[in-house]
C-alpha cells in the first residue's frame, strides 16, 4: 500500500509507533532529559538536510552549519532583543542587549530593528539562509566545482562565518554568543512544536527522494556526467537541494536557540558541519533514517559518555565512530538495508546466493 | 535527395597541442546506420564527446539537421535529440534496472517538473517493452551493479533508446560480449535503426559487416576512407593504417 507517505504499512506503523515514543516521552521524562531530547531533534532535522545534500546528491558539503547557526542566530538576537527591552541582566542595564553596551553602542542599528519582532525574525532568517545558499549554490554548481573541492570551499565558507560572528561582537555577542534571553527551556509544548516540525522535515526529505527528482539526485550522485548527457541540468537540481536543505537547517537552528537558550560561534563553524557528515556517515547515507538514527545515537552517545567518563568521553566517540565505519561503510541503515535486500532476492530466487555475497561487499557510493 | 541529419566542416580539436580531430568532413544521412571504425586513437570517442557537448570543438562547425551545435550546453544538444552510449558503459551502478530507464525517459528534465513527474502505466509498459527488447526485463527490480559487462552494455543502449533521440550515437557497443551477446546486440541495433538514425563505433569487423551498409574509416583525426563494407575491406590506405594485417577484418 502506497499512501500520503509513500512507506508501507508496516513502515507506517513502525513510523506512528516512533513518533508515539517521542510524543509521550516528556510525560515520563524529567525537563532535563526533555529539553536534551528537543535539542537533538534539532539536530535531527540538521542530519537529515545534510543526507538530502550528501547522502542522496552526492555534494559533501562541510558548511551545513552555517545556515543552522544563520537560523540561530536571527531568533537568538530576536528573543535577545526582546529580553533586553524589558529586562536588566547580569552585565546590562536593558533596553539594549549587554553586548551591545559593551561595545560601546548607545541604540540598537536600525537594520536590526524589525528583528525586535520574533515572527518577523523567523521566516527571515529562514529565507536570508535560502537566499544565501542559493548564490553560494549558483557560484559551486555552475562552475562545475565538485568533489573534494566542493568540500574545501564550503568549509572554507563555514570559517568566514564563524571568524565574521567572533569578529563582530557589537552585533553578534563575538566570543561568547548570545545569553542571557528568554528561552523555551522546560516547556513541553515547544518540545512538541520541534517534533512537529521534525515530523514535517523527514514527510518532506521522503517527498523529495522517492520523486522523478530524488531518482535523478540519485543519478547524479552516481554519475553527474552520465545525467548531463541525458539532458539534466546537474547544476539547477544541486542549486534547489541545495537551498532547500539550507532552509531546513535553519529551522532547525532557529528551534535550537530558542530551546538551548544560548547561540554562539560553533553553532555557525565547521566543527557542527563536520560532526553532521560524522551522524550521517553513522547512521547510513542516502537512507534519511539513517541520518536521524546517527544524530541521536552519536549525540545521545556523546552526552551519557560525557556524564559517565567526563575525561575521555570524546576518545570513545571517536572510537566508536571509527568502529561504524570500518566495520560497516555505508553506515547502520546502509547494511541493515542491504542485508534485508539481499534476502529479499534469494527468496524471490533472482539471485543465486554467491552473487548475493557480492552486493554485501560492494560499497554504495 | 535525403538530408542530412548530422554534418561536421572543418572540424579540428587540438588537445594540449596535440591535433585529435584534422579538419574533419563528415556526415550522416537521416535514418542512417552508420558505422565508424579506426585505430585505436584515431579520435572516434573525440568525435562522439565534440559532437555531444563534452568539450567545445577548437575550429569547424557541427550542423544538427543546419542548425550549427558547436559549443552548445550538453543538455541542449540531448534537448535537441541527439544521445550517446559511453564507451566504457556508463549505468547508474547503484540504482534499479528499472530506475535507470526511468532517468532515460525522454522529458521531465527541468528540475521543477522533474518534481511533480510521476512515471505512470504508460511509462512502465514503455520501459518493459524496451526492457525487453534488451534482455533485461527478468532484471527489472536488481540493482545495476548486478550485472554482467554485456547486460550494462545493453541496459545503457535501452536508456539512450528510451530518451528517444533522433540521433544514437553508440560507442563500442559490443565490448565485453559473448559471440551470441554480440549476435543479439547486432539485431537489437537494427531493429532500432530504422526509425532513426544511429552511428556505431566498433572494432569486431564480424559484427560490422552484420549491420553496416556504409562505413567510415578514421584515422589519426581524418577520413581515410568511406564506402561500403566490401570496398573499405579492399582500401589499400585502410590496409596499411592497420599495419601487418591482410584485412582490417584482422583488427582488434
Ligand atoms: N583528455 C585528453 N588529453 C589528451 N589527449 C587525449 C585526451 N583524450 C583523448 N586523448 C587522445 O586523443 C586521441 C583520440 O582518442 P579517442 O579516445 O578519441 O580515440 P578512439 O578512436 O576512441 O580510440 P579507442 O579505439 O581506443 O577508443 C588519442 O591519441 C588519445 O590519447
Ligand atoms: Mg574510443
Amino acid at each position: 500500500m502506497i499512501g500520503l507517505t509513500g512507506l508501507s504499512r508496516s513502515q507506517l506503523i513502525i513510523a506512528l509507533a516512533v513518533i508515539a515514543g517521542f510524543f509521550v516521552f516528556p510525560l515520563y521524562a524529567g525537563a532535563f532529559r526533555t529539553d536534551q531530547l528537543g535539542l537533538f531533534l534539532c539536530y535531527v532535522m540538521f542530519a537529515l538536510s545534510l543526507d538530502l545534500i550528501w547522502g542522496f546528491t552526492g555534494i559533501l558539503s562541510l558548511g551545513n552549519a552555517i545556515y543552522f547557526g544563520g537560523g540561530a542566530y536571527f531568533i537568538g538576537l530576536a528573543l535577545k532583543l526582546q529580553y533586553a527591552a524589558t529586562h536588566a541582566t547580569r552585565y546590562g542595564e536593558g533596553a539594549i542587549p549587554d553586548f551591545m553596551t559593551w561595545n560601546g553602542l548607545t541604540e540598537i542599528p536600525r537594520w536590526m530593528r524589525p528583528l525586535r519582532n520574533v515572527w518577523f525574525a523567523a521566516p527571515a532568517g529562514v529565507l536570508a539562509m535560502g537566499f544565501l545558499a542559493f548564490v553560494f549554490g549558483v557560484i559551486t554548481f555552475k562552475r562545475h566545482i565538485y568533489g573534494v573541492y566542493c568540500a574545501v570551499i564550503t568549509l572554507a565558507e563555514s570559517l568566514i562565518f564563524e571568524e565574521l560572528i567572533i569578529e563582530k561582537q557589537a552585533y553578534t555577542g563575538g566570543f561568547n554568543g548570545i545569553t542571557d534571553y528568554d528561552s523555551y527551556s522546560g516547556s513541553l509544548h515547544f518540545y512538541w512544536v520541534i517534533l512537529a516540525v521534525t515530523v514535517f522535515f523527514f514527510w518532506l526529505s521522503r517527498k523529495l527522494t522517492t520523486t522523478h527528482f530524488g531518482m535523478v539526485l540519485r543519478s547524479i550522485r552516481e554519475n553527474e556526467l552520465r545525467s548531463e548527457f541525458f539532458g539534466f541540468e546537474v547544476a539547477n537540481y544541486k542549486i534547489f537541494v541545495f537551498t532547500v536543505a539550507a532552509m531546513m537547517s535553519a529551522v532547525a537552528g532557529g528551534l535550537y536557540a530558542a530551546l538551548n537558550g544560548i547561540v554562539s560561534h560553533q553553532d555557525i563553524g565547521p566543527i557542527l558541519s563536520i560532526e553532521g557528515v560524522i551522524w550521517v556517515a553513522v547512521g547510513g547515507r542516502g537512507t534519511l533514517i539513517g541520518s536521524m538514527v546517527g544524530a541521536i545515537l552519536v549525540k545521545g552517545a556523546q552526552s551519557l559518555l560525557s556524564e559517565q567518563f567526563a575525561w575521555i568521553w570524546d576518545l570513545l566517540v571517536g572510537f566508536m565512530f571509527i568502529l561504524i565505519i570500518v566495520l560497516m561503510p555505508d553506515g547502520i541503515m546502509g547494511a541493515l538495508l542491504r542485508r534485508a535486500r539481499r534476502r529479499r532476492a534469494i527468496a524471490a530466487g533472482r539471485m543465486p546466493a554467491y552473487e548475493a555475497a557480492r552486493i554485501e561487499e560492494t560499497p554504495t557510493t | 535527395m535525403t538530408t542530412r541529419i548530422l554534418e561536421t566542416h572543418g572540424l579540428v580539436n587540438i588537445v594540449s597541442g596535440h591535433t585529435i580531430i584534422d579538419h574533419l568532413d563528415f556526415d550522416i544521412e537521416e535514418g542512417e546506420l552508420r558505422v565508424l571504425v579506426g585505430p585505436n586513437g584515431a579520435g572516434k570517442t573525440t568525435l562522439i564527446d565534440l559532437i555531444t557537448g563534452r568539450f567545445p570543438p577548437t575550429a569547424g562547425q557541427i550542423l544538427f539537421r543546419g542548425q550549427n551545435i558547436a559549443g552548445w550546453p550538453r543538455h541542449r544538444i540531448y534537448g535537441i535529440g541527439i544521445s550517446r552510449k559511453f564507451q566504457v558503459p556508463t549505468v547508474y551502478e547503484n540504482l534499479t534496472v528499472f530506475e535507470n530507464m526511468a532517468i532515460g525517459l525522454r522529458g521531465h528534465r527541468r528540475a521543477f517538473s522533474s518534481l511533480v513527474f510521476r512515471v505512470t502505466s504508460e511509462h512502465a509498459a514503455q520501459i518493459e517493452r524496451i526492457l525487453a527488447q534488451v534482455n533485461l526485463l527478468a532484471r527489472a527490480a536488481d540493482e545495476a551493479h548486478t550485472l554482467s559487462h554485456g547486460e550494462k552494455q545493453w541496459l545503457e543502449i535501452g536508456m539512450v533508446v528510451a530518451s528517444e533521440p533522433r540521433l544514437m550515437l553508440l560507442d563500442e557497443p559490443t565490448t565485453g560480449m559473448t559471440r551470441d551477446e554480440t549476435n543479439t546486440t547486432a539485431k537489437l541495433i537494427k531493429e532500432i535503426a530504422g526509425a532513426r538514425s544511429v552511428m556505431v563505433v566498433e572494432h569486431d569487423m564480424s559484427f560490422v559487416r552484420q549491420i553496416a551498409n556504409k562505413i567510415t574509416v578514421l584515422h589519426q583525426g581524418q577520413k581515410l576512407a568511406e564506402g561500403s563494407v566490401r570496398e573499405v575491406e579492399n582500401n589499400l590506405k585502410v590496409a596499411e593504417v592497420y599495419l601487418g594485417r591482410e584485412k582490417i577484418s584482422a583488427a582488434p
